[in-house]
């Protein structure tokens, strides 16, 4: 080879590694400038987890202190991301695909980098509501994926957080007037509050307070209000187990109808029935069905705002939520994500943060801390208010199924104007 | 090889088998050297990048789509940090404050990009026909949560397919953080006259009073664009039906029903954006405001607006009612807040991020989805919270005491923190709509001509989705008071059909011009307009609007009027005549049709064959509401 040829070689390849060399760095660049680039970062495991809302407060505070921790497994710094969502409103993405889950037999070297890049949002773990809607999900991914996506048993099996239930809320100066004229609180005391033509007048309250108002979560916004609407149906036919065919009974859908007349419409959008009655009082709501958890939570700004409390009775029949914690385990999360997803699973379920969860109202999975185990027990703060601490015998709903979620909408849809 | 080492003039040769082959010197081959490496590396570079712009186009993600519907193409990088908020008016100078506040501090993303929270005021209802396309703003602030509903709603009519255990939604997580409830804010004298404080008082009393043959107390609200709007309409609907609850389409449409609620709506001033307000007026006509020069007792409104009044922050309530000069109407005095007996409803100025999918423009991107939570953050931050309760709102905080001082609720009896105590139920959807579309009753009717482009560039499709558009803009305009014309134009105007009433008649006449729209020959867009705007700005009729909507795919090309004899028309004509421009596809010549809707005071909007019909019907909802400025 002459020189000239040489030359020509030699210019040749040094443009071309020239271009490749930027190419490479800008790859590099883009990784570590991207909104993931912790995650790139050697040493640095950023996962995002899904948090159902009226866990959302506990588990924030907990992946701040979990992420000052330092070194978790595999050598690794977590970083967790709390992306608070609502149960239904996350199980319709999951059932919709919105988080860009890989298609069967798609494997993640054969992503795009596009593909690559969406996935570096995906959700390594999911904190839902209750375990039925961690279930509805796995339906959604068998006729997907072919398989289940959250484990129920195995090494990322999903593992219950803390409990909560639904329970009766009345504002002080309304339980006098409503329990003398109507008796113990019950959907059917409910009810005839609610269909009442004068409202409070006949109710033996003051009639500026205008017609009953009944506080209910939203049931096509929030996971609880179909939880609400359940317990009603359950005590209306006076069993735990509730069929879609009850759902379509003429007697329940119109009895349904006059008590969801009553409801003031606020909530949903991520704030609970609780907050609204804190935010917007007697118009919210007189009284209604809350999470235990939300109304302890939002017990100190009902008292402040108003200038009284909301009182708390516990139904016969209710439905409790245990927050799942479930891992994602498709190929769409590395396994560093699977570990670090773990490794927050377990800190929550540390005895430390079982304990910080009675601050926020929540009733500790582990059964061997008890209610009033710290001083900022929200159960001991508000027992006054008729909280119950250990001992609550309440009858079980049976678990929510996809079936009777799409009759309630359907109903709702029917029935429900805003 | 030969070298010269000395020589750098000459060059050197070496045998070839066609000749002897110049060899340049050292320094001339290093010089080359370098120029090829330049060139190859730029080259390269070039390919690459233009191979990237190439995918991104047909990834969708190209910069040369852009929004339909809107006066402004929808774009940002797909790293924008930069929050575009949308919010009304009752909000826009409390939430801009906290947003420079916010904006000061600096913050960046993980990635290094600054978060910026920019604000464009829009009516609560303008947001939703904006939300369903591609609109300019990633998130919005209407004043009530009411408004998201409507915007899932419309979303799931739109994509029904877009199933799961609940709807597919527009709107993703949304945040409370301030509040306030709607009130009637009476002066002092005239609330002291109807017994306040001691006696309660109620919607009924407000229209009683204000249907009185004295005429001695007036009142007003804004349009039904926001959510004190709805609310004192709708208390006509309760008043009219003797309820306070369960109103349903049957209660509603009773004819006494409607009757008392068109008599209510002709007592009562109402304001809406962008028109002239209505006063009460008698004998059932509508006059301009101010032509009596008379004052208002009464406006309804936030609680918020009493506190900013009698504080004397805000004098001017434009913001509140969407026209301006109307704290003129109010006396200089006290206001009080009152909280209707019946119930009212609250302005919760929901923040909501919207769920843009990339699917009509660029998606929502992860930066702004980071800036959507820090902003939110910093509204519900202590220091956010106080300035929110200083501006005189409820901050969602509920720990914080209002009646505490420095609390602009601790030291008045004007506002009473510990009310209302009951809720004016928000009927169904089917209802809400009739409650919005109230102001018909007593509205002016509209006169409005469609200038619409039949050149040959229109033939096939493109004409065939203009005539379902058309079709559909004149299904929209309601009652049968307002009258529709057509001007269709090529090379000069080919047909100009005069207006007609929209009677049954006259719809059916109207349904058979634009059937007969034909495509062919240049393009005379001015010369159309022209036509137009001397039909509806010279008409005598009082009490009407006038508008002109045009339609056009090309470029003017063949009309004999200038853009500024025409502009001269229109600063001299008898009617103020509003003019909407539509381009209809890529090669419209959108820097005319910008200006033709600036000069006539309207909007201009961009449609293709998929979004011409939503376009147009966006179009009619704005000019029956008034919005149109």
């Amino acid at each position: 080879m002459n020189r000239t040829r040489l030359f020509i070689v030699a210019v040749l390849s040094a443009s071309a590694l020239f271009v490749v060399g930027v190419l490479v760095w800008r790859t590099i660049g883009v990784g570590a400038g991207g909104p993931d680039a912790a995650a790139t970062s050697p040493g640095v495991v950023r996962i995002q987890v899904i948090a159902a809302l009226p866990v959302e407060q506990w588990v924030r505070a907990a992946a701040e202190e979990f992420g000052a921790t330092g070194i978790g497994p595999d050598n690794a710094i977590i970083e967790v991301e709390v992306l608070p969502l609502d149960g239904l409103v996350a199980l319709g993405k999951w059932e919709r695909n919105e988080f860009s889950a890989l298609k069967a037999g798609t494997l993640p070297e054969d992503r795009t980098l596009g593909a690559s890049e969406s996935l570096s949002s995906f959700p390594a773990a999911w904190i839902a509501d209750s375990r039925d809607l961690v279930d509805m999900a796995n339906e959604s991914s068998r006729e997907h994926f072919g398989q289940d996506r959250f484990l129920s048993d195995g090494q990322y099996r999903m593992r219950s957080l803390a409990k909560t239930l639904l329970v009766w809320g009345l504002f002080r100066s309304r339980q006098a007037p409503l329990l003398e004229n109507l008796g113990p609180l019950s959907w059917d005391t409910v009810h005839k509050a609610a269909v009442a033509p004068t409202g409070w007048k006949e109710l033996g309250g003051d009639p500026a307070w205008g017609n009953f108002k009944l506080a209910v979560a939203d049931s096509g916004q929030s996971v609880s209000g179909p939880a609400a609407i359940l317990t009603a149906a359950g005590e209306f036919f006076d069993r735990t187990e509730v069929t879609v065919e009850d759902l379509s009974d003429p007697g329940f859908g119109s009895w349904l109808a006059e008590l969801m007349e009553a409801t003031s419409g606020f909530g949903g959008g991520g704030t609970s029935a609780a907050e609204s009655v804190a935010v917007f009082g007697y118009t919210a709501g007189d009284g209604g069905q809350f999470l235990e958890s939300d109304l302890l939570q939002s017990m100190e700004g009902i008292q402040t705002r108003w200038r009284e409390p909301v009182v708390l009775h516990y139904p016969r029949v209710t439905t409790w939520f245990d927050f799942p914690y479930a891992i994602w385990v498709g190929p769409e999360t590395t396994a560093l994500e699977k570990n670090a997803a773990q490794a927050f699973q377990e800190f929550l379920l540390s005895e430390e943060q079982q304990r910080r969860a009675l601050e926020f109202g929540l009733r500790p999975a582990d059964p061997n801390v008890q209610l009033d185990a710290v001083a900022g027990s929200l159960f001991g703060r508000w027992q006054r208010l008729g909280v119950h601490g250990e001992g609550l015998h309440v009858e079980e709903m049976n678990p929510t199924t996809r079936d009777l979620l799409t009759a309630l909408t359907r109903w709702r849809e029917l029935n429900e104007g805003r | 090889m030969n070298e010269n080492r000395e020589g750098t003039e000459q060059g050197h040769t070496v045998p070839t088998g066609k000749g002897r082959l110049r060899i340049p010197p050292r320094r001339q081959l290093v010089a080359l050297a370098a120029a090829g490496f330049f060139l190859l590396c730029a080259c390269s570079v070039t390919t690459i990048r233009a191979g990237n712009w190439v995918a991104g186009i047909l990834a969708g993600s190209g910069s040369g789509t852009s929004g339909s519907g809107s006066a402004e193409a929808a774009e940002w990088p797909a790293n924008s940090a930069e929050l575009t908020v949308a919010v009304s008016p009752l909000m826009a100078a409390t939430l801009r404050d906290r947003a420079d506040s916010f904006n000061s501090q600096g913050v960046r993303t993980s990635d290094g990009e600054l978060m910026q929270i920019e604000l464009v005021t829009r009516s609560s209802r303008d947001m939703v026909e904006e939300s369903l396309s591609q609109p300019v703003y990633q998130a919005v602030t209407p004043d009530s949560s009411l408004w998201l509903w409507l915007i899932d709603q419309r979303w799931a009519q739109l994509f029904p397919e877009e199933g799961g255990s609940l709807q597919a939604s527009r709107v993703g997580r949304s945040t409370l953080f301030a509040v306030s409830p709607v009130v009637i804010a009476v002066q002092l004298d005239a609330a002291q006259q109807m017994g306040w404080p001691q006696q309660s008082i109620g919607w009924e009393e407000v229209q009683v009073r204000a249907a009185s043959a004295s005429g001695a107390f007036r009142w007003g609200h804004p349009g039904p664009s926001s959510m004190p709007g709805i609310a004192a309409t709708l208390s006509k609907f309760y008043v009219g039906a003797g309820i306070t609850r369960g109103l349903t389409v049957e209660t509603a449409t009773l004819p006494d029903v409607m009757e008392y609620v068109r008599l209510a709506e002709s007592a009562a001033y109402v304001s809406s954006a962008g028109r002239g307000g209505r006063s009460p007026a008698g004998g059932g006509e509508n006059r301009a405001v101010g032509a009596d020069g008379g004052f208002l007792d009464a406006f309804v409104t936030q609680e918020q607006a009493v506190i900013a009044w009698n504080q004397g922050s805000d004098r001017d309530l434009s913001p509140l009612s969407g026209l301006d000069g109307i704290g003129q109407l109010l006396p200089d005095g006290q206001l009080v807040a009152i909280y209707p007996r019946e119930g009212t409803v609250w302005v919760d100025h929901p923040l909501a991020l919207l769920e843009l999918d990339g699917r009509a423009g660029p998606a929502v991107t992860p930066n702004q989805r980071s800036t959507y939570r820090a902003f939110t953050e910093f509204l519900l931050s202590e220091e956010s919270q106080s300035a929110l309760l200083e501006a005189g709102f409820r901050p969602v905080d509920a720990t914080i005491d209002l009646m505490e001082a420095p609390s602009p609720f601790a030291e008045t009896g004007a506002v009473n923190p510990l009310l209302p105590l009951t809720l004016m139920q928000l009927p169904s959807q089917p209802v809400l709509e009739i409650v919005m579309e109230a102001w018909r009753l007593s509205a002016p009717p509209a006169n409005i001509l469609l200038v619409v482009d039949t050149s040959e560039s229109m033939e096939g499709g493109k004409l065939a989705r203009t005539k379902a558009a058309l079709h559909g803009f004149v299904d929209q305009i309601q009652g049968d008071r307002s009258r529709v014309g057509l001007v269709e134009f090529g090379s000069g105007v080919k047909r100009f059909e005069a207006l007609r009433l929209l009677d049954a008649e006259g719809r059916k006449q109207i349904s058979l011009l634009i059937e007969g729209l034909e495509a062919g020959g240049s393009t005379s867009l001015l010369d159309a307009v022209w036509a137009a705007h001397g039909e509806l700005g010279d008409l005598a009729e009082v009490d009407a609007s006038y508008a002109i909507v045009v339609l056009t795919d090309g470029r003017d090309n063949d009309s004999e009027h200038r853009l500024r004899s025409l502009q001269r028309a229109m600063t001299g004509a008898a009617n103020p005549v509003s003019v909407h421009t539509v381009a209809f596809g890529r090669d419209a010549d959108e820097g005319l049709l910008e200006e033709l809707a600036r000069m006539g005071g309207g909007r201009f909007y961009r449609a293709d064959e998929t979004t011409i019909e939503e376009v147009y019907r966006q179009i009619a909802a704005s000019l029956q509401l008034g919005s149109d400025g």
